[in-house]
């Protein structure tokens, strides 16, 4: 069993690589593999078996994507294909288009926008399938603690939905329901997301009656410390990531505000991280695993970007240039790296037995 | 998961039917008659000249117009309808050419009518579609502020009977008016290393400068027989081009071109005044530089197949491991799936 906080750095690290290139092959390698690590180290826990539906929720994306590119704006290419019929507008809009010439140089981008948001999406995915975030809170530092609550709680959404929706399909079909007309707001949706928030407030229930809600009291001057440092660095950071992406004011005023606005948020984290009285009962441990899996994140991401930086025709493809998609070898072998997690990571026992102590050793 | 494989292989085998060359057959110099659209792009904010070219027929973008008359065109990667590079200018130290340009560096957009102002374009190249007999003009503006922006440097040639109109009627007092004309340089259609201006039976046919208002005087262009190895760059004596010349130079340059786009360089900055400029003309036209050798470009079927052959072996393994460790199907009626009614079974033990 990983530790949760590996498989999230995998999973960012190739969500990084997949942000930075809008080749065709290579994101679809990226997916492949993190397809193939998901099917080789996760678990059989009901939250662990949602990953289809990211595969779907990607096929959606991009359909989408390439409707609004052709709805909008296609004619930029030389290789045509139809023309939609042009709905007037008025002068004053003149440069918004709707309608017109579709070219396939246009349709070919949309497609390699949606696919990377799409592999990006599936990448989270598989963090959330990998990870167990339960165990992912016990691993937050005590200064985290009541944000990573809160973000736990919210994560568990997505699973709890896939899981009531497949309770609901069963008692349907167990009852005969299938087959007969159905109305997909009142048979589907409602028990559904009713299901889904009566467990949430289940959980939420536990938590607080184990404790996790509770905070203990501290000084004013320490409540009014924690406000001021937290709120000032947010600031110093609001302004420090402004600076630095404005042309004009330039790293000059952005480097300073950056540090200091973290290390006032820092300070603000750690004195908040007294309030929070909780213990860590057998934390998961963190040894060499964890860390081969989350550098071979770290090396397909950089990797990634120093060829973007190199090469960015390839990585980066032109619009206007259509040709047989390919994409550099040492690209490719730079993505094969993250597959490695698959043989890296402890294998996981291959039951079909309920979720439960049994299947987190 | 079948379908997903499916439609994936669907798409992937239909855009393979979309992998179309570049098309050719442009001619230098403004268009001569009423069809076609003359396309002047000024590479003045990189110390180049003005280069003229005429795309045929009628195109239907601007964007089609740019490459029709023979220019390389790059859109920005994330927003391909933002016109980032011709001729490979700006280059990659300027801009990457990812997102699209900014409003302190960019190509600006104008139309105008043979013989009338330019107009600032309120559409963009992929927006609006090219009359033919009208003049598109590119040029490069840098710097920020009403007063950055600039028409091309050169004239709008003089009109031709039969043109078409842009329909957009601006004020000259609110644009920027043209300069005195330059020496244009037509663009170049000959492949890097042959003598350059095969073409030309009318040495100053292909070599037409703007002339505005300016009579056609100069003798007439010689027999549509006589090869000149380059056209004379002249500034102030014109040529109004007989038709039937410049349709011989028409035959001929498309007979030399190769079909790939070739790149004339940036640095062709001719001189203003020079009547004799054969030589000058020849050195600046026959530096020729093949823009696209930085670029790692598309590479071919074989490359594809063995690209593809890598991803689909790999998404492969990842449907054979999920079959065999999962052989138990997530059904409703599986074992796990009964069972798991209980608190502890479903994710939801906070105590992991």
């Amino acid at each position: 069993m990983l530790h949760p906080g590996a498989w999230w750095i995998w999973a960012l690290g190739m969500a990084t690589a997949a942000s930075r290139t809008t080749n065709l092959v290579l994101l679809a390698l990226i997916l492949a593999v993190v397809a193939l690590v998901v099917a080789a180290r996760r678990g059989s826990a009901p939250w662990a078996r949602g990953f289809k539906y990211y595969l779907y929720l990607a096929l959606i994306i991009i359909a989408v994507r390439v409707v609004f590119r052709v709805l909008l704006d296609a004619g930029a290419g030389t290789t045509e294909l139809f023309t939609l019929p042009e709905l007037p507008l008025p002068e004053a809009a003149a440069g918004i288009r709707i309608g017109g010439l579709v070219t396939a140089e246009a349709v070919v981008s949309a497609v390699r926008e949606g696919l990377r948001l799409a592999t990006l999406i599936i990448c989270i995915g598989a963090a959330n399938v990998l990870a167990n975030p339960k165990r992912l809170l016990a691993s937050v530092p005590p200064a985290l603690h009541e944000v990573a609550v809160a973000v736990t709680v919210a994560l568990s959404v997505a699973p709890q939905l896939v899981v009531s929706a497949q309770r609901v399909n069963r008692a349907r079909r167990l009852r005969g329901d299938v087959g007969r007309r159905t109305h997909v707001l009142r048979d589907i949706v409602v028990p559904v997301a009713t299901d889904a928030l009566d467990r949430s407030l289940m959980l939420a229930a536990a938590m607080d009656s184990r404790g996790h809600g509770r905070a203990r009291a501290v000084s004013v001057a320490t409540n009014r410390a924690i406000t001021l440092s937290v709120v000032v660095g947010l600031g110093c950071l609001c302004v420090g990531t402004y600076a630095s992406l404005d042309a004009t004011l330039g790293w000059a005023l952005a480097a300073p505000m950056l540090g200091a606005g973290l290390a006032l948020s820092g300070v603000g984290l750690v004195l908040s991280g007294r309030r929070v009285d909780i213990t860590r009962y057998r934390p998961d441990p963190w040894s060499w695993p964890e860390t081969a899996v989350a550098t071979c994140g770290v090396l397909v991401a950089g990797a990634v970007f120093w060829l973007a930086g190199n090469d960015p025709a390839a990585i980066n493809p032109s619009p206007s240039q259509l040709g047989w998609p390919t994409a550099p070898a040492i690209a490719m072998c730079a993505v094969l790296l993250g597959a490695l997690p698959a043989v890296l990571a402890p294998r996981l026992p291959e039951t079909a037995l309920p979720a439960g102590r049994l299947a987190h050793p | 998961m079948r379908t997903v494989i499916a439609v994936a292989g669907v798409l992937a085998g239909s855009l393979g039917v979309l992998f179309a060359a570049p098309q050719a057959g442009a001619a230098p110099g403004p268009c001569p008659g009423a069809s076609g659209v003359t396309v002047v792009v000024d590479f003045g904010a990189f110390g180049g000249g003005v280069e003229v070219g005429c795309a045929p027929g009628d195109p239907s973008t601007g964007y089609a117009a740019l490459v029709g008359a023979d220019f390389d065109v790059q859109g920005a990667s994330r927003s391909p309808s933002f016109l980032c590079r011709i001729d490979g200018q700006p280059d990659e130290s300027l801009d990457l050419c990812i997102m699209p340009p900014p409003a302190t560096a960019y190509w600006s957009y104008w139309i105008a009518d043979r013989g009338k102002d330019w107009c600032y374009s309120s559409a963009g190249m992929s927006g609006r579609d090219p009359q033919p007999g009208t003049v598109e003009g590119w040029s490069f503006v840098r710097g920020s502020g009403a007063g950055g922006t600039a028409a091309p440097r050169s004239s709008t040639f003089t009109p031709v009977a039969g043109g078409g109109s842009t329909g957009v009627d601006c004020d000259a007092a609110t644009t920027a008016t043209t300069a005195a004309p330059r020496a244009t340089v037509p663009r170049s259609s000959v492949a890097p290393g042959t003598t350059p201006r095969q073409a030309a039976p009318a040495p100053a046919g292909p070599g037409v400068d703007p002339g505005t208002g300016v009579a056609p005087g100069g003798g007439q262009p010689a027999a549509p027989g006589a090869t000149t190895t380059t056209p004379t760059v002249t500034s102030q004596t014109t040529t109004a081009p007989s038709t039937s010349a410049v349709a011989g130079a028409d035959t001929t340059t498309s007979s030399t071109e190769p079909t790939d786009g070739e790149h004339s360089s940036d640095g062709t900055a001719p001189d203003g005044d020079d009547g004799d400029s054969e030589g000058d003309s020849e050195e600046a036209l026959s530096t020729v530089t093949l823009a696209d050798s930085g670029r790692s470009g598309p590479g071919g079927p074989l490359g594809t197949a063995l690209a593809l052959g890598t991803v689909a072996a790999v998404a492969a393994g990842a449907v054979v491991v999920n079959r065999r460790r999962f052989r138990v199907s997530a059904d409703a009626l599986s074992i796990e799936g009964v069972s798991g009614d209980g608190v502890s079974g479903d994710g939801i033990d906070p105590t992991g």
